[in-house]
């Protein structure tokens, strides 16, 4: 019996196991509790890690779905058709685990239902809001063609697919929408951000940065998968796609550069305190390593490098949420901030879930099925066996 | 701090998962062992396939040629040749016997996996070639089967018209490239200039194990 039963247990399951021991009892002092008994958060610095993390980091870090389905569906560029579903996958999941976060992180919870009915044309979050909740039914109906497909509910999968163009239109503009709204919510704190994160073009950075990290999310969320279910790496296209990360990271760091030159704000980069450091650090890592890693043929071509290119790009992107969203306002909120044992126990929490979900899902539904129908036989062509004779 | 803290932990898990994969002695697909086989084995690139004037390659890569008015003669294309490598080819019918389209008519050993080829065409088996030799010469020499097609078959069949061979050869090839870098946990297997072009070694989906051969047959013969 304890034969059986051994064998079942792995460092990564004990690990998410206990992890899930400590989010779940963490969730659950929340919400008996409240946020004053498990958070570090006060009224002098009301967003900490679950905004920071789960909400700025995890809209950005689940936009692989939308720029691989504009890639692939609308420039109809269809060598990139099978990274297409995982991706979808993992932007389903991770809007779903943002609006779970949000749910923990709101003081009362049980009104995130207002913006529904309560309009603030003028709010951005309330943009935010309503995009993400039509964003997260769009990805459902992308991702629910999937369960149809499996399930061969052709009647209704045959009414979704005739929809599929106009869904994933509709997904990309509330893409386009709610990824910059994210940075236009900073654009009221001119005053309580440090100079070097605070710019007029916030919604810019927040837009194309998500561009960039979407598609490294796609590479390393591929070796996940390869990694967890030994499946093969779809490297060539990997590589490819790659080279947009590289276009979009350089074109931001060019347009930094600039403006930290345009608006006099370069004077910062000399003075010797942390959000320098910070701000040093983002670029080095978010930027000037990946950029010339993946501007690098041969480093681009290397599954090694191109997997470390992701990490470093994937960390930069964090990097630069969590400065934008925490480090840039310490400072004038004239607090120290640092997340609890139950912020960060909650987070990884939320996180685990998605990766078991991903595999539950990845394990029952046709997610990586699709790709073994790459560029079959197109150039077949029938011809009678009596056209076969008379060809001599 | 905040942010340092997150992506530190965020490598933390990664580094980590590096030590698990590697305790599990299982190979990371960033971190695979490579080796070189290019210098000890054969090349091929798109170009170097062969295509007689007459032979008909169809979507199952097993070519026909009518070698009189009544029989055609069918065997295992250059291409599959070349990918599997040293190939010997087994009849799976006998003389006299009756075809459907679609039935396996021969096999292949590859490693210790078997690979199953199917026929193009239905009609009556009139010719085996018996040799039992490693295939060197696919289009002459190495035939496999001669059939009289079934009078009046009206049916379809997939044959790559001759004039449009070399280009379905060639997005081939370039399928097969992206099959070998999907399958393959050592990349340079396949040749480290094969994203630019390059060439593959002979008998590259045999260095990839059962599975691997078994996704082949599925993706290029069925």
């Amino acid at each position: 019996m304890i034969n059986k039963i051994l064998p079942k247990i792995t460092f990564w399951r004990v690990v998410g196991v206990s992890i899930a021991i400590f989010g779940i009892y963490s969730i659950i002092e929340r919400f008996v509790y409240g946020l004053g008994a498990v958070t570090n958060l006060s009224d002098e610095f009301p967003w900490g890690l679950w905004i920071g993390f789960d909400v700025v980091c995890g809209v950005g870090l689940a936009a692989g779905g939308f720029t691989i389905s504009a890639v692939a569906h609308i420039f109809h560029i269809k060598k990139y058709e099978p990274l297409t579903r995982p991706a979808i996958l993992t932007a389903f999941l991770g809007y779903a685990f943002v609006a779970l976060g949000l749910i923990v992180d709101l003081g009362r919870w049980y009104n995130i239902w207002h913006p529904l009915i309560m309009w603030n044309p003028s709010s951005v979050m309330f943009e935010v809001a309503w995009c993400v909740m039509l964003y997260l039914t769009v990805l459902f109906l992308e991702f629910a063609s999937y369960a149809l497909e499996k399930f061969n509910f052709n009647k209704i999968l045959k009414l979704i697919r005739k929809a599929l163009i106009p869904i994933y239109i509709l997904g990309i503009i509330l893409s386009t929408l709610h990824q910059s709204s994210l940075g236009s919510l900073f654009l009221i704190l001119p005053t309580k951000m440090y100079p070097l994160w605070y710019s007029q073009y916030l919604p810019y950075y927040f837009f194309f940065s998500a561009i960039a990290v979407g598609f490294s999310m796609i590479v390393f969320e591929s070796y996940m998968s390869s990694r967890a279910f030994g499946h093969g790496l779809k490297f060539s296209l990997l590589s490819e796609i790659s080279k947009i990360t590289m276009v979009f990271l350089s074109i931001i760091l060019a347009a930094k550069v600039i403006e930290l030159i345009a608006t006099d704000k370069i004077q910062y980069l000399f003075i010797p305190v942390t959000e320098t450091y910070m701000f040093y650090l983002e670029l080095i890592v978010g930027y000037i390593i990946p950029i010339f890693l993946l501007s690098n043929k041969e480093l681009r071509t290397s599954r090694k490098w191109l997997y470390i290119s992701s990490v470093f790009v994937i960390s930069g992107f964090m990097l630069n949420r969590i400065n934008v969203s925490i480090t840039s306002i310490q400072r004038s909120a004239g607090v120290d901030y640092f997340p609890s044992a139950q912020e960060i126990g909650i987070s990884i929490f939320i996180v685990t879930v998605g990766v078991w979900v991903f595999k539950l899902i990845s394990n029952y539904f046709p997610v990586f099925e699709h790709e073994i129908e790459e560029g079959e036989n197109d150039h077949a062509e029938n011809v009678s066996v009596e056209g076969i004779l008379a060809n001599k | 701090m905040v942010a340092l803290f997150v992506v530190l932990t965020f490598v933390l898990f990664i580094v980590v998962d590096l030590f698990v994969v590697k305790s599990q002695k299982k190979h990371h697909p960033a971190f695979s062992v490579s080796h070189s086989f290019q210098e000890s084995h054969a090349m091929f690139n798109k170009k170097s396939f062969l295509l007689p004037q007459g032979v008909m390659l169809t979507k199952l890569h097993v070519w026909l040629n009518r070698i009189n008015d009544e029989k055609v003669r069918i065997g295992i294309d250059d291409f599959v040749m070349k990918a599997l490598g040293g190939v010997k080819v087994v009849p799976a019918v006998e003389m006299g016997s009756f075809v459907e389209r679609g039935q396996v008519v021969f096999n292949a050993a590859v490693n210790n996996k078997k690979i199953q080829f199917k026929a193009p065409i239905e009609g009556t088996v009139v010719g085996v070639n018996n040799t039992n030799n490693e295939i060197t010469d696919p289009y002459n020499n190495d035939w496999v089967l001669e059939i009289i097609p079934k009078n009046g078959d009206a049916k379809q069949t997939n044959v790559i018209k001759y004039e449009e061979a070399f280009d379905w050869i060639k997005s081939e090839f370039k399928r097969l490239k992206d099959f070998i870098i999907e399958q393959s946990t050592q990349p340079t297997l396949a040749g480290v200039t094969m994203y630019d072009g390059g060439n593959l070694v002979e008998g590259v989906v045999s260095y990839l194990g059962d599975e691997a051969i078994t996704k082949f047959e599925k993706e290029f013969l069925s």
